[in-house]
């Protein structure tokens, strides 16, 4: 199943294309596929959450098929057409994982079968689509000839964010380090977070990382940039956390709370996005 | 990611669009909100210990028993972790329920089972740990 690796040249189009997929299914979602948590979420979350979330990460990965979607211009439906495939590759890979290690298993319910599936293949279809895009033969690396966007940048921050808090969202932590720490270790954890993405994108000079002409000043890049990634981030976490009813009952300072420990991955995530995308 | 692409064509070196100075400014007031909105939680928070207020929402007769649906409210200043509620009804039956997290300001809700109709119900919080 590691099937990433190289094909030989002869392997029909949609076969390599589909082991790719799969490839990079697997490489992003198998430290979520063996979580206990995302399997309770099946139960444990009302049924229009898991609709209202993969809802919204259909248009989510149209996107992202769009913005990686390869230096020609393409039509709508062809991107959408890429965005389907790996969703669909996503919730087949995720099927076969959870029934090889015995998570789905007769007697349940089809609800959480579907259920547990469902909230599995979101990050797995982020996956997929990578894959098409990271995981291809150095022969047809056409990536870097993508024109990047001021929207598209934001946009990447967003699947970044929601990527890396999908994977730790779903855990008892998130809400257990928020019981631990004080509001005023919240606002360091935010200064932490803002100041590492910043670093991460403009000053450590990583590849893929942007470097500044002498005309932006670093506040620019800051305002810019850095804040509104850090905003989508406090949002997508806001999300998911609402999703997996984490919120449930929860007074608003805790919310508060949560949010900044679950923005922190979030926003290390949007800033990673940025560099490898 | 071949090439590294030139500086000068990247979205942060080019001329910005208005709208990027309209979300740079709404993203840091929000962020500045929030950053003051913690600030000043944490400047009144009161240092008490937690403590509980107990409603009973439901009673509902089912197979096994008598389900006695319960909303516990944390009215204290600290989060409460492994909270544990006992029922009594006058018989001397017993049942007892226990809450992973109560943290403060929020509500938890549960179930305690009777076998019989539970007249003259007594709710109380036993033990809590600090988490």
């Amino acid at each position: 199943m590691t099937g990433h690796g190289r094909f030989a040249p002869q392997t029909p189009a949609l076969l390599r294309d589909a082991g790719r997929a799969i490839g990079g299914a697997l490489v992003f979602s198998l430290p979520m596929l063996m979580t206990m948590e995302m399997w309770q979420l099946a139960y444990t979350v009302q049924a229009w959450r898991i609709a209202v979330l993969v809802a919204v990460a259909v248009p989510l990965l149209v996107g992202l098929s769009h913005v990686i979607g390869i230096g020609r211009r393409r039509k709508l439906a062809e991107t959408a057409m890429d965005a389907f495939f790996a969703f669909g590759i996503a919730a087949f890979t995720s099927a076969v994982v959870l029934t090889a290690l015995g998570v789905l298993a007769p007697g349940m319910s089809v609800d959480e079968i579907i259920g547990k599936i469902a909230i599995q293949s979101v990050p797995a279809a982020i996956g997929a689509l990578l894959a098409r895009s990271q995981l291809r033969s150095g022969a047809d690396e056409t990536l870097g000839d993508r024109e990047e966007t001021y929207a598209g940048e934001l946009f990447l921050m967003m699947v970044g964010a929601l990527f890396l808090g999908f994977n730790l969202a779903p855990t008892e932590e998130m809400i257990l380090i928020s019981y631990l720490m004080t509001e005023w270790h919240g606002i360091a954890l935010m200064a932490i977070s803002i100041a590492a993405m910043h670093g991460f994108v403009f000053a450590v000079e990583f590849k893929g990382g942007s470097e500044l002409s002498q005309d932006t000043p670093w506040w620019s890049a800051l305002l810019r940039f850095t804040l509104p990634g850090y905003a989508i981030a406090a949002l997508i976490s806001l999300f998911l956390l609402w999703v997996f009813g984490r919120t449930e009952g929860l007074a608003i300072e805790m919310v508060a709370m949560a949010v900044v420990v679950l923005a922190f991955p979030s926003a290390i995530g949007a800033a990673a996005a940025r560099l490898i995308l | 990611m071949s090439e590294e692409p030139q500086t000068e064509n990247l979205p942060v070196n080019r001329a910005p669009h208005p709208a990027e100075w309209i979300i740079g400014a709404a993203s840091a007031l929000g962020v500045l909100a929030l950053v003051a909105y913690l600030a000043v939680t944490a400047m009144t928070e009161a240092d008490g210990p937690p403590d509980f207020e107990i409603a009973i929402d439901d009673v509902l007769a089912g197979s096994g028993g008598w389900h006695v649906r319960v909303t516990l409210r944390n009215v204290g200043d600290k989060t409460a972790a492994d909270v544990m509620l006992r029922g009594e009804v006058g018989a001397g039956e017993t049942s007892e329920l226990t809450f992973d997290y109560v943290p403060a300001g929020s509500t938890r809700r549960g179930a305690l089972v009777f076998a019989r109709e539970p007249d003259g119900l007594e709710l109380s919080v036993r033990s809590y740990t600090d988490p």
